[in-house]
């Protein structure tokens, strides 16, 4: 990934906003964040977060940071951004754009051709206003404990499965950067 | 592997299986094996996918949605990673 570092003025508060890399030590904004809305993303573990598939970018204010976007490649030229989160009381701030202004920026050097992301109902007009078209409804389910013990063959799949398993995908055959 | 651990929940995904009979099956792997104290499993599903029949089949009933989005080439499906295989061949 390359090291890329801006400022951009924000004009309507002054601030001077600066986008640049995450970094390790940004993980405890990380883990505030998701204090704050529950997400569990901070689950995922640094090593799946800092993987070298990632791009991630902080916004900080006074070099304290203030936001955060998540993107990740899938093979060659499929991309997808998350966890855009920008702190309450720094929002309408045209911080929440610039993070993923630069994100879809980083995406499409990286080669990626369609760039997706799951938008919460209440800003998917922030998401057009930046020209990402509705798909379909992404449905969460949920369910509760089911008894029993598996029938048949299951297990926890290795590395040794990777293979198959991109076979079995087809569509996507670069699988070699996942994290366990 | 659950990419979204809460306490009592866990989120899981991608799934991908060739019958019903083994999406059961990697199911309960998941409570049994993997997640033992969990009380409930979410996943997520495209709404025009025929996993959404699958998983209500299961049990699964709907929480909440989103709206997927893409920009440039439009999506052709939803592409994530697994970490549980069954066998087609066991079922």
């Amino acid at each position: 990934m390359n090291h890329v570092e801006h400022k951009t003025s924000d004009i309507e508060l002054g601030h001077e906003l600066n986008i640049r890399e995450l970094r390790q030590d940004d993980w405890a904004f990380i883990r505030s964040c998701d204090e704050i809305l529950n997400w569990g993303f901070s689950n995922d573990g640094e090593q799946f977060l800092f993987s070298t598939r990632h791009s991630a970018f902080i916004a900080e204010i006074h070099q304290n940071p203030v936001g955060m976007v998540f993107g990740y490649r899938w093979g060659r030229n499929v991309g997808w951004i998350g966890l855009l989160v920008v702190n309450q009381e720094f929002r309408c701030q045209g911080i929440g754009r610039t993070l993923l202004s630069k994100q879809v920026q980083e995406l499409r050097q990286a080669g990626c051709v369609t760039i997706g992301l799951d938008s919460v109902p209440e800003i998917r007009q922030f998401y057009a206003s930046e020209g990402f078209v509705r798909d379909q409804k992404s449905l969460r389910l949920a369910i509760c404990r089911v008894e029993g013990t598996p029938q048949g063959y299951v297990k926890t799949a290795t590395k040794d499965d990777l293979p198959e398993i991109s076979y079995s995908i087809n569509r996507q055959p670069d699988l070699t950067g996942l994290s366990y | 592997m659950g990419f979204r651990d809460h306490s009592d929940s866990v989120q899981i995904g991608p799934w991908i299986s060739t019958s019903p009979q083994m999406a059961g099956n990697m199911l309960k792997y998941y409570f049994h094996h993997l997640h033992p104290a969990k009380k409930t499993i979410k996943v997520g599903a495209l709404e025009k996918g025929i996993t959404v029949e699958c998983l209500k089949t299961l049990g699964f009933e709907e929480v909440a949605f989103s709206f997927r989005m893409y920009w440039g080439v439009p999506l052709q499906t939803s592409i994530d990673f697994f970490t549980c295989i069954g066998d087609p061949a066991k079922g």
